[in-house]
């Protein structure tokens, strides 16, 4: 299908979405159930090396969705599922997969359960990182979102605790502990970033995940403060190319800690996040006794700063500054290169809000480095064969609907 | 005429700021918030009114469960969301849908007018709302913001 078909398919489509109540209910035995969903297509365009696993030098379009079914069983227990999909090149290859799917006793207001498959409280969005339609921007800065590798951050299979505690004139505090293991992504970015060192995988094990997140609503009106530290845990096993004895990898250390605010006044929006991502690891050989053939690690510190306006009641309008770096502790292969300890990237964006169920979005990024090898972060080598410039501007078009 | 500046600006805003304080209700002028007849409740304090349409508070004394319902769009909507809940209605829907996108509450219920929104409440258990203030709102109870 080509350029100008698949735009028109996709105006169709949007045209069509976009005649649908904000919400659908039904009622099924005396209780309601609300399904939501949300649809978004976009294109990237790039003018050297190609990003997220798409062939942006050439322009590529990307797609994404999702669909929420939810019911109140009682006033204090609520159920409910949502499956996603995506197609950004190489990442998801329009696989369903089952986003979240839990079981939420909120038993007091400073005291609730969740069980199940659960999003991840990380910084300001981690959680709500798919839900373009909430931001302003085409991508969130990819220096702490980066879409690549959402499937080892975005949800959890266990169970939290979280609550919302008053504080009287010193506003409120919601907090949300949590525990539960991570799934793998086979076609997710850590894989991708693991292949790309020339690594024959033969398992990935992506195994607990611990954390909390307090969020402090301040007595300053529309200022939000938080936190948040997440212990993980990554490991595989493999071998490199060509054949060579079989080794594992696993961390001894995974730690995220993040700190973050929001400010909203009006149709004014800021925000910050600061992320330190320090990370240990052991290579050992699958030989009796598992001798140990390299202790290597990285650290990771991360951060942006946005600010947004809404000009009119359609129209929004903000930039961003998101800044990754990374240091590599005994790597296997040394970093050599402009660019490769870090990305910067500088964004400006136009939101058009055509209906109140549909926006459109122009943004444009111009980007300062690659990142390193091995900490994939949307630049592969398996997409950029000639090698990665250290500089790229891209352009994204993007549009949503939901409801 | 006397013109104000610099610090004698800022005193006279404070001042009239006080004074707008003491003389507005803390309702809203042109807006009623309703409950359901059978809640043990005549009065919500401001903070409660706006973390119940938050969906951080659901319960209040006198009543174990409460159930936030809203108007789908209207002035009476605007105002009482940008004076009680202090966000716009944009930001608002964008609050619910991420929690709702997130797993973690469903949309309060939303109907399209204010006779709606007085039959749902007098109907369910927990319910609060508002509705315009020329409302016929015999069948509900009337609390009072303060």
């Amino acid at each position: 299908m080509n350029l100008l078909s698949k735009t028109i398919v996709i105006m169709a489509v949007g045209g069509g979405l976009c005649q649908l109540p904000g919400q659908v209910n039904l009622e099924l035995g005396g209780r309601q159930i609300q399904i939501h969903g949300s649809f978004s297509e976009g294109f990237a365009s790039s003018s050297d090396n190609n990003y997220l696993r798409m062939d942006t030098s050439h322009g590529s379009f990307f797609t994404e969705g999702g669909l929420s079914v939810s019911s109140r069983v009682t006033d204090k227990l609520r159920v409910g599922v949502q499956a996603y999909d995506r197609y950004i090149g190489e990442l998801g290859k329009g696989k369903v997969y089952l986003d979240w799917a839990l079981v939420d006793y909120h038993w007091k207001d400073w005291l609730g359960f969740r069980g199940g498959k659960i999003k991840t409280p990380l910084g300001l969005y981690n959680d709500t990182q798919d839900q373009e339609f909430l931001y302003t921007w085409a991508l969130l800065p990819q220096s702490l979102y980066p879409i690549d590798l959402r499937a080892v951050s975005i949800a959890h299979l266990g169970g939290d605790i979280y609550g919302n505690i008053k504080l009287k004139r010193a506003g409120s505090l919601a907090y949300d502990a949590f525990t539960g293991t991570i799934s793998n992504d086979p076609r997710g970015g850590y894989v991708y970033g693991v292949q790309a060192q020339g690594v024959r995988l033969s398992s990935v094990d992506l195994g607990k995940q611990s954390g909390v997140d307090l969020r402090w609503s301040t007595p300053v009106t529309g200022l939000i403060l938080g936190s948040s530290l997440v212990y993980s845990y990554r490991g595989f096993e493999g071998s490199f190319y060509p054949a060579s004895p079989m080794f594992s990898y696993s961390t001894t250390l995974d730690r995220a800690t993040a700190y973050y605010g929001e400010y909203t006044r009006g149709n004014f929006r800021a925000s910050a996040e600061y992320r330190a991502q320090t990370r240990r690891a052991e290579g050992r050989a699958k030989v009796p006794g598992n001798p140990v053939m390299l202790r290597s690690g990285s650290e990771e510190p991360a951060w942006f700063v946005s600010a947004s306006q809404r000009i009119s009641k359609r129209v929004e309008a903000g930039g961003y500054y998101s800044h990754y770096h990374v240091d590599l502790i005994n790597p296997r292969v040394p970093v050599t290169g402009p660019g490769r300890d870090h990305i910067f990237d500088k964004v400006v964006t136009v939101r058009l809000d055509v209906t109140k169920f549909w926006d459109f979005k122009i943004e444009g990024h111009f980007m300062d480095g690659v990142g390193a090898p091995g900490q994939a972060h949307g630049f592969y080598p398996q997409d950029n064969p000639t090698g990665l410039k250290p500089k790229t501007n891209m352009l994204v078009i993007r549009t949503g609907w939901y409801f | 005429m006397v013109l104000l500046t610099g610090r004698r600006m800022r005193l006279a805003c404070n001042i009239l700021g006080v004074l707008i304080c003491m003389v507005l209700p803390a309702t809203a002028s042109g807006i009623k918030v309703i409950a359901n007849p059978q809640m043990n409740v005549s009065r919500v304090s401001p903070d409660d009114l706006k973390d119940i349409f938050l969906q951080t508070k659901t319960s209040l004394a006198g009543a174990s469960h409460v159930e936030p319902v809203l108007l789908k769009s209207g002035p009476a909507h605007e105002l009482f969301v940008q004076w009680h809940i202090g966000k716009t209605v944009t930001m608002l829907m964008n609050y619910y849908r991420s929690l709702v996108f997130a797993g973690k509450a469903t949309m309060p219920r939303i109907l399209g007018s204010d006779a709606e929104v007085v039959d749902y409440v007098a109907k369910t258990k927990g319910a609060i709302g508002y509705v315009s203030e020329e409302t016929n709102t015999r069948d509900v109870k009337i609390l009072e913001v303060k």
